[in-house]
């Protein structure tokens, strides 16, 4: 159920009345410690993102480490307070929320953390780390909390003999399977999973990626999904946010921006991903990234991709480009002046193939 | 032979639960045996001491400094009491001081480390000065104070040595305080909906406590010493009741005419500290083998 429909114009564009998250132009600056009391240095781990999510999205967020996805995470999960920007969830302010709204929050909003053998509590069981989301948002009593917690690691594919077990008796998979269920066992309507495929073995990804999906599609569940493997990206997600050094710099369908990019970035990620077959060359024209990420410290000037850009000109270093869409483009965006078509070769060849040798 | 005992407890350790294996390892360990054993040899005698002592503590029941003989198995003090009724009832006094102080200083402890470490910044300043303050008085010294504020009986006693020696805990708490809150659970919990007095008592606490049991029994150990310390100086239980700190004080007069007066107090303070020493060591043998079990099985590839 939605509370309230606002429709807000802002920075030329219009958000969406009933986006179940939107968020309007973050951005999240850590301070540093600088070599004098009074530097004000900072990173700028997000810097202007803009993005919502429908019901029923699966939107994945790619990028390189580093390029402030967890951040933002931690910001749709209200966990990070952002330096500038709203989050709105189901039309409310992250910001405005207080004492009990913001309990409220958590439960239509879960994360499962990447990491399983850290995310869950050690002290407790399996069944207690299931239960804690239900002890903390008071539903129900202990009986209920039980039938619940055991219903959801049935859901999961756990055993309910497993319930009493020690975390430190699990394999990885398993844990990321509680860890799934106790985000789930709220009933919450978006969860932000952030990389919870990306520490396990590469067999027990295909398993938890299905169960994911399936447990989408079960419970009607709105997926935020952090990940920097496009594969999994490509088979999970529906919408695909691309971001660059703390900007987004494509988003839209996913099969559409992971068949046919228009920003080069996502053109180079990819074109990176490896072909299992040691017989097929690499086709020339591929965009091979020149370089190592730039420093969010001091990011460059212009479009912050120019500097490892094949197809970059001079108004790239100077102007940085506005996120916009194509007429008729069907929700899709990026931040390119120079946006690819179909047929757009790299122009930098001698460049890259020496690239490719070393 | 521990290091056989060490390899089998490797090939076993999968298969047990953790509760099981604290107590194996905990059993393995001959210190830890050897402690286990002394420790509950001296609960039993000091629970049951006054259906075992031989003579009441309190009466005078002979001429005064008798020398060891088959009816005063250590002679008599200079009133005339029985010394070994005397030292077996002093044993209750002395480890329910000292472990009512331990558990004390951790109840006073433990909080404030935890929420030190947890909250950070100024708040944590505030509270490691105070024990930075609290460390820096000589312990015997902070005691003299409290128990001459409050009066000497045996539970000022027992929260004179809580007070001192609370500042180990508070530091040992937040530090492990610091380190389990980088930890993904706690932020789970936040995302969660918890409040931070749920996350610190519910998600840390559970987490921090179990090493601080091993300074909970070291501190035991230095306060049946801070305890006899205390009593020797006359601020212990007041007379007449036996502690042995006020034994030793008393038999110093005598120590040429009844050296066993002296002798027997004495040696069953140093019993009951290695007791609790020993104990220590076999508590933190079997907790730190559980924590690098769970290390070995959580460990990141």
């Amino acid at each position: 159920m939605l509370e309230s429909s606002i429709s807000v114009e802002r920075d030329g564009g219009e958000v969406a009345l009933d986006s179940l998250l939107s968020l309007e132009n973050i951005k999240v600056a850590f301070p540093l410690k600088g070599k004098f009391p009074w530097s004000r240095e900072s990173v700028r781990a997000v810097d202007g993102v803009s993005l919502r999510c429908e019901k029923g999205d699966v939107l994945g967020i790619v990028g390189e480490s580093g390029c402030g996805k967890t951040t933002l995470a931690n910001v749709i999960m209200r966990v990070l307070k952002p330096t500038e920007g709203r989050v709105l969830f189901e039309g409310e302010d992250h910001a405005k929320r207080t004492g009990t709204r913001t309990k409220e929050l958590y439960r239509s909003l879960q994360m499962v953390f990447q990491d399983p053998f850290t995310s869950l509590n050690p002290v407790l069981s399996a069944g207690g780390n299931v239960m804690e989301p239900l002890r903390i948002q008071r539903v129900g009593n202990a009986q209920e909390r039980r039938d619940r917690a055991l219903k959801m690691m049935a859901e999961v594919g756990l055993r309910a003999d497993q319930f009493n077990r020690k975390i430190a008796e699990f394999s990885g998979g398993q844990l990321q399977r509680i860890a799934i269920a106790r985000a789930l066992v709220l009933q919450p309507k978006l969860v932000v999973l952030d990389e919870p495929v990306s520490s396990l073995d590469v067999s027990i990804q295909a398993q938890v990626v299905n169960l994911l999906l399936r447990l989408q599609r079960e419970f009607d569940l709105t997926y935020i999904f952090v990940s920097h493997d496009l594969a999994v990206v490509r088979y999970i997600c529906n919408r695909v946010a691309v971001m660059y050094l703390g900007k987004i710099v494509e988003v839209g369908p996913a099969n559409k921006i992971l068949s046919q990019p228009s920003h080069p970035y996502t053109r180079a990620l990819l074109d990176a991903i490896p072909i299992p077959d040691p017989h097929k060359r690499r086709p020339t024209g591929e965009a091979v990234l020149k370089g190592e990420v730039p420093s969010p410290l001091n990011p460059p000037n212009g479009c912050r991709f120019h500097p490892r850009c094949p197809w970059a000109q001079s108004v790239c270093a100077t102007k940085s480009p506005e996120i916009r869409g194509l007429p008729g483009g069907n929700d899709h965006s990026f931040a390119c002046h120079f946006p690819l078509g179909e047929t757009d070769a790299i122009p930098d060849l001698e460049n890259s193939k020496q690239r490719n040798k070393q | 032979m521990s290091a056989i005992d060490d390899k089998l407890g490797e090939i076993s350790k999968p298969k047990q639960r953790s509760r099981n294996t604290f107590w194996r390892r905990f059993l393995r360990s001959p210190t830890g045996l050897f402690g286990a054993i002394l420790f509950g040899m001296l609960i039993f005698i000091s629970v049951l001491s006054p259906v075992i002592v031989p003579y009441s503590p309190l009466e005078q029941v002979s001429p005064p400094l008798l020398a060891p003989s088959t009816q005063h198995f250590l002679g008599t003090d200079e009133l005339g009491r029985d010394i070994l009724s005397r030292v077996i009832a002093g044993s209750r006094l002395s480890i329910a001081i000292a472990v009512g102080a331990a558990i004390l200083s951790a109840i006073i402890g433990t909080p404030l480390g935890v929420v030190a470490g947890y909250f950070g910044g100024v708040v944590d300043g505030f509270v490691m000065r105070i024990t930075d303050f609290a460390l820096a008085l000589p312990g015997i010294l902070a005691a003299l104070v409290v128990i001459v504020v409050l009066g000497s009986n045996a539970v000022n006693v027992a929260i004179a040595i809580a007070i001192g020696s609370s500042p180990a805990f508070a530091r040992l708490s937040r530090a492990k305080t610091l380190e389990v809150k980088t930890r993904a659970f706690v932020q789970a919990s936040k995302t969660m909906g918890a409040s931070h007095l749920d996350i610190m008592m519910r998600t840390i606490a559970p987490n921090v406590i179990p090493p601080l049991v091993v300074q909970t029994v070291v501190t035991a150990s230095m306060a049946v010493l801070a305890t006899a310390a205390l009593s020797f100086l006359g601020l212990g239980a007041p007379p007449p009741a036996p502690t042995w700190g006020a034994m030793l004080h008393d038999a110093n007069s005598y120590l040429w005419d009844s050296p066993i007066y002296g002798i027997a107090p004495g040696l069953a303070l140093t019993i009951t500290v290695v007791a609790f020493d020993a104990l220590g060591k076999g508590v933190s043998a079997a907790i730190g083998g559980a924590s690098d079990h769970e290390r070995g099985v959580g460990g990141h590839v």
